[in-house]
């Protein structure tokens, strides 16, 4: 991103609030040792069940253990699968990509073919079918999210790179004897990269969803680790008389996703010049 | 029309076999012998291996692919590991209830979505337009799980007046219908949400196009502008959202049946995946799978309904 694209992404009201609200989840997780009351997993027995109050801000929960604690820890695990998920299917989706978008002919046949299959799937059921496979688990979870999120990456990218590889600079950059990696490293991906950049600031969202929906099915990070999805399923079994136990950490993931919302939608406005941002407002396109 | 609606139903094949190729190899690639997770930590070895002679796992992969399959043709999914009944006797009680449910959700979702789309879209940046956007931007940030816990916490514990889980008789009964509400509105938000975000941008697109600067210019009164003109344009991404978003809807249904106990395709699969019920898991994603492909294919053909400028032949 250059310095243009920084300036207007600096400008956009909604990425502003949505900076704001991930410079809160990043802050969490980077000093959540200084930041929790306690370890995530100190448990109280005689405080178990206990509603927000000043000893414990967001309550306790069946085993005593502070909920402030549990979400500021949370953080890390969230930001850690969102992350690596997103990096699986941006790293082998956009080589996929590229690759069936600048060669084509049967290779992209065959690539693209195989991402039709994936994309058959809707993406948590293909998560889970992984799941399926690996068990459950915090590195599965990762793994599962991150392949449902391959064909996505591949599907865009590709289409970037057919319009690019027709372009005159690569012409250029072949006719100076420069090889495919090279035209493809230098040339293809600064030209792609915009939607890409997009795109992956909003997976990271859907990746925190998806796993916090795997987890909540039992089927994510294992107890006793802070996972908000987790934490939320366990909240259910108390919903009727200690409700704080599932309220906050879906406010926490929400929160988190609303975040990589609002700066995705900044980036694609401030990377897009048709799109007037203004000090105050913009267009509405 | 005939002749485009052949040549993507031709498409599919090679997308299903290649998709069956694949929930076949779940089992196969999974860690563990299903024979012994059938027979127990306990048995003997020789029960295990009649078992695993019985289930065709002794056979060369290609032979166990090719019974698979042309057992799927028929529809026969084998035994479920867990309840030993038939899969698709599971699958055939409980698909009806998935459909229900994602029928209700889609129906509230479109037509919410597209009604608040539409009036954010004709009043760009207008306090409407922007709690509308705004409360669609949350919509689609949060989990849907956890949207469903705060309908039940709401209505079922605090104010009392939905059942908090479970399915009724029938939905045409009072109880059956106001066990259905939480889940469809839990399913539909996401969707509601999108669909709210996609319309509006589609109809400030298409709002500043020349037919409804002429549109408006002959007379034609802004309604008629709107919903006539602008409107069937501006849907046309709209209905490929739709495609896309019931993809999202059937996985959601995953989630959301369980969260509310609503015995649909959703919790047999997890409830299988729990149990390692190889069978009925390879049974539901497959059929999963093949419903999203099939209503792509019909959200692709109903673009020359509402385009007629999209011509197939």
């Amino acid at each position: 991103m250059n310095k243009k694209v920084l300036l207007r992404l600096s400008r956009h009201r909604s990425a502003r609030v949505g900076g704001a609200l991930l410079l809160l989840v990043f802050f969490m997780a980077a000093f959540a040792p200084f930041l929790a009351p306690e370890g995530y997993n100190e448990q109280d027995l005689i405080m178990r069940l206990e509603g927000p109050s000043l000893e414990a801000p967001l309550g306790t929960d069946h085993l005593g253990r502070q909920l402030t604690s549990r979400i500021i820890w949370g953080a890390r695990i969230t930001l850690q699968i969102a992350f690596m998920a997103t990096a699986i299917g941006l790293v082998i989706g956009t080589a996929l990509g590229l690759t069936a978008g600048f060669y084509g002919g049967y290779i992209d046949r065959l690539i693209m073919g195989f991402m039709d299959v994936l994309i058959a799937f809707p993406g948590i059921l293909l998560a889970l079918a992984v799941v399926a496979i690996l068990g459950p688990g915090l590195y599965n979870v990762m793994i599962a999210v991150g392949i449902s999120g391959i064909p996505r990456f591949a599907r865009l990218v590709r289409g970037s790179t057919l319009s690019v590889r027709e372009k005159e600079y690569i012409e250029a950059g072949r006719a100076l004897g420069a090889n495919d990696p090279r035209i493809l490293i230098y040339h293809v991906v600064p030209n792609v990269i915009g939607p890409i950049i997009v795109f992956a600031t909003l997976r990271v969202g859907v990746s925190i969803l998806q796993a916090a929906g795997v987890s909540f099915l039992g089927l994510g990070a294992q107890p006793p680790l802070p996972d908000w999805g987790g934490m939320v399923s366990q909240g259910r079994e108390y919903l009727r008389g200690s409700w704080w136990v599932g309220v906050f950490p879906g406010i926490a993931i929400m929160m988190t996703v609303f975040g990589f919302n609002l700066i995705g939608d900044g980036i694609r406005d401030a990377l897009d010049s048709r799109v007037r941002i203004a000090g105050k407002g913009q267009d509405p396109k | 029309m005939f002749q485009y609606t052949v040549q993507k139903m031709i498409g599919c094949i090679p997308i299903l076999i290649c998709v069956s190729i694949l929930v076949f190899l779940l089992v196969h690639l999974t860690p563990g012998d299903p024979a012994r997770l059938l027979a127990g930590p306990e048995a003997y070895e020789e029960d295990v291996e009649s078992i695993r002679e019985q289930l065709g796992l002794n056979e060369p992969l290609h032979t166990q692919y090719a019974e698979f399959i042309t057992g799927a043709i028929r529809m026969d999914f084998g035994q479920s590991f867990r309840t030993n009944r038939p899969v698709m006797q599971d699958i055939r009680d409980r698909l009806p209830n998935t459909f229900q449910l994602a029928i209700v959700a889609v129906t509230w979702s479109v037509i919410f979505g597209v009604a608040v789309g539409v009036y954010a879209g004709i009043r760009p940046n207008s306090l409407g337009d922007s709690v509308s956007m705004g409360v669609s931007i949350i919509g689609v940030s949060a989990p849907s799980f956890w949207v469903g816990l705060l309908l039940m916490l709401l209505f079922a514990y605090q104010l009392g007046w939905l059942p908090a889980s479970g399915i009724g008789d029938s939905p045409f009964t009072w109880d059956g219908f106001s066990r259905m509400i939480m889940p469809a509105l839990t399913l539909g938000a996401a969707t509601a949400a999108v669909m709210a975000r996609m319309t509006r941008s589609s109809m400030l697109e298409v709002l500043h196009q020349d037919y409804i600067r002429t549109a408006r210019s002959k007379g034609l009164n802004e309604r008629v502008v709107i919903y006539r003109h602008a409107l069937r344009n501006g849907l046309i991404p709209v209905v490929t959202l739709l495609g896309l978003q019931l993809g999202v809807l059937l996985g959601g249904a995953v989630i959301t049946e369980q969260v509310f106990a609503w015995p649909g395709i959703g919790t047999l699969v997890i409830n299988a995946i729990h149990a390692r019920d190889y069978p009925t898991v390879q049974a539901c994603i497959l059929l999963i799978a093949l419903i999203y492909v099939i209503v792509n294919l019909l959200v692709d053909l109903t673009y020359s309904v509402i385009d007629p400028r999209v011509r197939y032949d």
